[in-house]
């Protein structure tokens, strides 16, 4: 993923489940970016899994 | 050429209540933090917040607050001890976050009336900093029978906790320069 501040290629450094109430689990799994460049934060749900 | 950005370290006061001695030990961590090179820092009052209370969790985001906990590296948690846990609006502020504080470092300053210091709140609060995201230190700041730490002007009256700080700061920046490695280098897998 592209930082969307700055266009630096963000790191992947976790996953973290976040509650959700609209969905049959109740949460989903999002992996968590950072931006070297700017310090930016991305969250990005993850596609369904079995856990 | 490439910049290295500095570590931003907030102080959080977390108490709402008047005539609360946590503001001077906030004062105080905020003034040690700023004699550190590299690192910069800004008090983040929690009674300055406008939250609502009518809801809770992410769907209550402050974007000043928000902006801060995304740009900080590491947070230092100024708690009272009251009923033996931290304040209800303190958990309902920190609440309000989630993905800005994922692999950032914590420590927690406990302020107390009695000769605990707030430990039974630093205590508290290791639950819900790791569920948070947040990696806490092994150092504490305990402001115990705070009335007699810093006079009514907020000045400090035992130079004993220059030195606390100072361990519990040095440790705290460590962390915060290694989990910014990580956060920026490390892919999970």
């Amino acid at each position: 993923m592209r930082c969307p501040n700055c266009g630096t290629l963000m790191n992947r450094h976790a996953e973290k489940a976040i509650k959700d109430p609209h969905t049959p689990k109740g949460e989903v799994i999002a992996s968590i970016h950072y931006c070297p460049g700017c310090g930016k934060i991305e969250a990005e749900p993850e596609p369904p899994n079995d856990l | 050429m490439n910049e290295v950005r500095h570590l931003y370290v907030p102080v959080i006061l977390g108490t709402t209540r008047k005539g609360r001695m946590s503001a001077y030990a906030a004062q105080f961590m905020l003034g040690q933090l700023q004699k550190r090179e590299g690192v910069k820092t800004d008090l983040i009052d929690i009674a300055e917040l406008r939250l609502a209370v009518d809801d809770a969790g992410e769907g209550i985001k402050e974007e000043c607050f928000s902006t801060a906990m995304e740009h900080a590296d590491a947070i230092v948690i100024v708690s009272p001890e009251y009923n033996h846990s931290f304040p209800g609006l303190l958990k309902h502020v920190l609440d309000s976050c989630l993905k800005e504080y994922i692999h950032k470092a914590a420590g927690i300053v406990g302020v107390a009336s009695g000769a605990f210091g707030g430990t039974r709140v630093i205590e508290h609060f290791q639950p819900v900093l790791r569920e948070l995201g947040l990696v806490s230190i092994f150092w504490d700041v305990n402001f115990g029978t705070v009335e007699k730490v810093f006079d009514q002007r907020g000045q400090l009256l035992d130079q004993a906790y220059v030195r606390r700080a100072d361990k519990f700061l040095n440790e705290l920046i460590w962390m915060a320069k290694v989990l910014r490695y990580g956060r920026e280098n490390i892919p999970l897998n």
